[in-house]
């Protein structure tokens, strides 16, 4: 499987610019004031956080006019993974301040060193906290599957073992297939593990930054942030909404009432499992963390494992239920989950929330962190729901979720009726996570 | 933590309920379907109306078809879960049949469809068949000929000419003919050159239609229910059977067959013989994908399109006995694959 060697590189140097853009990014929005700040962090996670399956339905046709062009397609292929991945170093950014603090950097500027060995110094006191963001960018760059699939790239190792694994290859020739990206993650996971028990070991508690004078905001943050969310989540949105409107009433023939039931209840099931798996993470520390690994090594290769493991005698009679996609499902939310989990703590550390907490009774803490939770759930039920690799791998029999039957229909290229599917589909996730949100008021008026 | 407790119990209930409602003897039929699920979807679920029977279809990727499903029927052998099994081709059912995991039936649908369609002891029966063609994009070929796709082939670069990737599908069974027909090392020697000549290999039948549709590439090999959808999307194609070396034409029926170890026998073949009845053949000929009938339809009840196409059968190869052709050739596809 040649297409590893590309991919590597390709990953490599998308990690390397998402995490700068990122923490350009990240540090830019720090530096707002607040209200405005949430809006720039809703605008440069946007890109991530819209489905890829969309993303490369909506840009499937114009890659098809590049069919000529293999080297243009790897290109607009890589941008897109590129304003996919760079949001998740900025909100690393937002969480994890980057060292050295600003003592130590005025103490820097007291030394008689010169510009270049200063910049050099500054660089390798940050070195190892880049470890974990670029190597977790350069693993979800690596392990894409969605887009590549849809898109034909030739290169995806990922495509190119899952085609493989779902046509019929045996388990064992996909394990070996699988040995080189495998031995790859697992270095870069090292990387990120280091990363962040030095990061843990030495941070140094920082003063929030001082908030700029809104006459002061540069331009060019906003000029990156507004054109990607609109090419990625505002073309995506663009194109399936026009084609559903187009194609209306046909487009509002819904035939996946059966696999709507079934994402919504694994969804549901695994964010909540997955919320719950992450408190009890980050709280133990470096106790629970090697149950982060699974998930980390993305969904082909979780998914190829679980494969195997419920196959073996003993588990075999589960090969068939929901339990392996549940497993895969949560084992997939654990590390995203857990690194939220970390956003909201710091937000638990304010003043505000300290006095709640003193407070008797709960009500008032739970107005002012418990909320946030919920928004991880949130998010947590719509990644879950919109996972489609592990999803095709493991749904039992008659229990195909909504977005592996998109996944196969969008193989056939875009339209009207398709598009509408699509958009019911999302509709109906929103919705179920809406519910969550209703819990929430739920357990804030019984408090 | 005992909050999500409250919420997590009965919503694992709910999920057992739902599935565990559903499966056992008394649940649903379960169909592995390679066929395309716009089309197969629709006709299962008439099956439910009209009979009440329940149905649970698996289908698969378009990207690699049959040969997951059958893969899946083998490694399920001790326990299969699988009761019929609904291909979109031949020879992979010709595979499971040699490996003794179907079971023959011969009902009121295996009585209705001609010999040269079916296994004589009832292993597995075709109908509504599909075609090779080559489909070309109308500015490029006003009339696409034998002679005109030749004098096509003949330019040293043939990046505008594309199809699916061998290894699955009809492709596959496309590949199979050839290797019969050629022998294995002209074949070879010929795939080698017109990769080297820039043909390109692209994700499947859907997408060489799209391309050709959209004007990129100028020709391709697709099958019929393919080239229809582009035609009836308003794409500017023009189409012409493939023929292989020795003249004959690449019919493909569909098959169906009924896995062995079944539990539901009875249901299974209740839905086999509806899918071998005119009724079938006839809603999938009308329907977009334009499916050919092997079994008797009263005159005049295709589509013109369809009727043209009937035609054809006569010349059809005789996909029978290609076994040990299909393994041979699944393995060097295999191991070029691995090497791109």
């Amino acid at each position: 499987m040649n297409a590893v060697w590309p991919g590597l590189v390709r990953a490599l140097i998308l990690a390397l610019v998402g995490t700068s853009i990122g923490f350009w990014l990240g540090a830019w929005i720090r530096s707002q004031p607040r209200r405005p700040g949430r809006w720039y962090l809703g605008l440069l996670l946007a890109p991530f956080l819209i489905p890829p399956l969309f993303v490369a339905y909506a840009y499937g046709q114009f890659l098809l006019h590049l069919q000529l062009y293999p080297t243009l397609r790897e290109a607009v292929y890589s941008l897109l993974i590129l304003v996919r991945i760079a949001p998740v170093a900025g909100l690393i950014s937002c969480c994890f301040p980057l060292p050295p603090s600003r003592e130590s950097l005025h103490c820097l500027t007291l030394t008689s060193f010169g510009t270049a060995r200063r910049g050099w110094l500054r660089f390798r006191m940050a070195l190892p906290s880049l470890l974990t963001p670029t190597g977790l960018l350069f693993l979800l760059a690596f392990g894409e599957f969605e887009m590549a699939s849809l898109l034909g790239i030739q290169t995806a190792w990922t495509v190119q073992l899952f085609d493989a694994q779902a046509g019929g290859q045996p388990w064992v020739q996909s394990v070996r297939q699988a040995s080189v990206p495998l031995a790859v993650e697992a270095l870069v996971l090292l990387a990120v593990f280091f990363g962040f028990r030095h990061h843990f070991r030495s941070a140094e508690p920082q003063e929030p930054e001082p908030k700029r004078n809104k006459r002061s905001r540069p331009l060019l943050p906003q000029a990156y942030l507004l054109p990607v969310a609109g090419l990625t989540v505002g073309f995506s949105l663009f194109v399936l909404v026009f084609q559903a409107l187009r194609g209306w009433p046909g487009s509002t023939r819904f035939p996946m009432a059966a696999e709507l039931l079934n994402t919504l209840a694994f969804a549901f099931l695994a964010a909540l499992a997955a919320m719950g798996l992450s408190r009890v993470v980050y709280e133990t520390r470096a106790r629970l963390w090697w149950l982060l690994i699974p998930g980390l090594l993305g969904p082909l290769l979780l998914g190829l494992a679980l494969v195997g493991l419920f196959q073996m005698k003993g588990l075999h009679s589960l090969y068939n239920t929901p339990v392996p996609l549940l497993v895969s499902l949560i084992l997939l939310l654990l590390p995203p989950a857990t690194l939220l989990q970390h956003f909201l703590a710091q937000n638990r550390t304010q003043p505000s929330i300290h006095l709640a907490q003193s407070l008797p009774g709960k009500k008032l803490a739970y107005h002012l962190h418990g909320s946030r939770q919920t928004w991880l759930g949130f998010l947590l039920f719509i990644w879950a729901g919109t996972e489609v690799l592990t999803t095709a791998l493991l749904a039992p029999v008659g229990h195909t979720p909504a977005f592996v039957r998109l996944y196969n229909l969008m193989h056939y290229g875009q339209s009207d009726a398709l598009s509408g599917m699509a958009l019911g589909v999302m509709g109906a996730l929103l919705s179920g996570a809406l519910l969550l949100l209703a819990i929430d008021a739920w357990i804030r008026r019984t408090l | 933590m005992a909050r999500w407790l409250i919420l997590l119990v009965p919503a694992l209930a709910a999920l057992g309920f739902l599935f565990f409602g559903q499966s056992g003897e008394d649940g649903a039929l379960v169909v592995y379907c390679a066929h395309d699920s716009l089309y197969a979807d629709e006709v299962l679920k008439a099956f439910e109306k009209e009979t009440g029977i329940r149905v649970t279809t698996r289908f698969d990727t378009e990207a690699t078809k049959s040969l997951g499903l059958i893969e899946l029927i083998r490694r399920e052998r001790e326990n299969p879960r699988c009761d019929v099994f609904w291909n979109n081709e031949l020879l992979g059912m010709l595979s499971l049949q040699k490996e003794g995991l179907l079971e023959p039936y011969q009902g009121l649908g295996h009585a209705r469809i001609p010999d040269a369609f079916k296994d004589p002891n009832g292993y597995w029966t075709g109908f509504a068949a599909r075609l090779r063609v080559w489909v070309g994009h109308r500015d490029r070929f006003p009339e696409l000929t034998e002679s005109s796709i030749q004098t096509y082939l003949q330019q040293p670069d043939l990046s505008q000419v594309a199809m699916a990737k061998p290894l699955y599908g009809t492709t596959l069974t496309h590949y199979v003919l050839l290797w019969k027909e050629m022998g294995a090392e002209a074949l070879q020697q010929w795939h080698k050159q017109v990769r080297e000549q820039g043909w390109q290999e692209v994700g499947g039948n859907a997408v060489t239609m799209r391309l050709v549709g959209e004007g990129v590439c100028d020709l391709g090999w697709t099958d019929t229910d393919d080239f229809f959808v582009g035609l009836d999307a308003g794409k500017p194609l023009v189409m012409s059977p493939v023929r292989t070396p020795s003249g004959s034409t690449i019919f493909i029926p569909n098959t169906v067959a009924l896995i062995n170890g079944s539990k539901k026998k009875n249901r299974a073949r209740r839905l086999i013989d509806y899918l071998l009845s005119e009724q079938v053949e006839l809603a999938l000929a009308h329907s977009r994908s334009r499916q050919i009938p092997l079994g008797p339809v009263p005159p005049g009840s295709l589509p013109t399109a369809v009727e043209r196409l009937a035609a054809y059968r006569d010349d059809g190869c005789d996909l029978i006995g290609l076994e040990a052709e299909r393994a041979a050739c699944l393995a060097w596809l295999k191991s070029i694959d691995a090497r791109q």
